[in-house]
């Protein structure tokens, strides 16, 4: 079975997606992340917030702790394993 | 390193539908959150009826995929019991604000403990009437300013905090108290469980339950969210020590 074998490889990295359309811009998640990885950004999105974006780095990237995800309100984050 | 797949970490939420109205950074969308995935754990999304309150969460059936009802201010208790006494085979949960239970309707909450029903009770406790703009309630602290207290309560005129946990930790009918808060990632891991623990007591039929949540409102504090969440760390849980009261 393919799909079951998927979730025993190891991930290499992890990504962090924003849904714009639900950040707040409420900041919580930009304290909580052990990595820095999250910052307000410029950008409004259409109700008018700041939204937050994330920006990895190779050297201390993220390491998939899950604690934004967490602390967000609203589910705005979404967190993917990259797999081979 | 070739990238073929991106597994989600965490599945895609089944109850819990978001898009929320509440300010940002509010507690009541977090708690919204975790009630959801402690519904979705526990695969009871079809035998919950929510009994909604009045206040700002007066919408959470938008943002949560159950049945409920929406209550008189403060009788939601009453609402539970008659509808936990006609159909016993549901999971009956009411969802009040401070000023909801701890102030209007602080008879019914005392008497529906009391009688020991068979429903669980989600407190959230935020310090302030959230939705009309930030009046006193009952749990407000010493000294806290809301619009009807510019100058910060007075013990002399307004008294001095309900503990409503401790109220109810003087009757002999209620099997599960506890107070929980939502300021970090531990904190919310704590109230899952505790709701966790709220709900399974409902369905082994074993008594009342209420859990405290301890939360924020930062539009009515006039904090930034991360300002809200420190003043509940260190300031309301001093008047308001988290903990289990009562786990039996």
């Amino acid at each position: 079975m393919p799909q079951r074998r998927i979730h025993l490889v190891r991930p290499l990295r992890f990504q962090v997606k924003v849904l714009e359309d639900r950040c707040k811009g409420c900041q919580l998640c930009v304290n909580v992340c052990p990595r820095h990885l999250l910052k307000p950004s410029n950008r409004t999105n259409e109700k008018g917030y700041l939204v937050i974006e994330w920006k990895n780095t190779k050297t201390m990237g993220c390491i998939g702790c899950g604690l934004c995800y967490e602390i967000c309100p609203e589910q705005a984050l979404r967190i993917y394993a990259e797999v081979e | 390193m070739r990238v073929s797949a991106l597994i989600p970490k965490y599945p895609e939420p089944e109850t819990y539908v978001g898009r929320t109205h509440y300010c940002p950074g509010c507690g009541h969308a977090t708690l919204h959150k975790i009630l959801g995935e402690v519904i979705d754990e526990l695969g009871i999304r079809k035998k919950v009826i929510l009994v909604e309150p009045v206040g700002c969460s007066v919408l959470a059936l938008r943002y949560l995929k159950v049945d409920g009802i929406q209550g008189p201010h403060g009788r939601a208790p009453a609402i539970a019991t008659a509808v936990k006494r006609l159909k016993p085979e549901k999971i009956v949960l009411t969802y009040q604000g401070d000023g909801d239970l701890a102030a209007i309707g602080t008879n019914e909450i005392l008497h529906a403990a009391n009688r020991g029903e068979l429903f669980s009770v989600i407190f959230v406790n935020n310090a302030v009437y959230g939705m009309t703009g930030g009046q006193m309630a009952p749990t407000t602290l010493i000294g806290q300013k809301s619009t009807t207290t510019p100058t910060g309560r007075m013990i002399e005129y307004a008294g001095y905090p309900l503990r409503i946990c401790e109220l109810l930790n003087t009757l002999d009918a209620p099997v599960y108290l506890e107070r929980v808060s939502l300021y970090d990632v531990e904190q919310i891991a704590r109230a899952r469980a505790a709701l966790k623990k709220a709900i399974t007591n409902q369905i082994e039929k074993k008594g009342f339950s209420l859990v405290e949540v301890l939360s924020n409102c930062p539009t009515n504090w006039k904090m930034t969210p991360e300002e809200s969440w420190r003043f509940v760390k260190e300031e309301m849980t001093k008047i308001f020590p988290l903990g289990i009261f009562r786990d039996r």
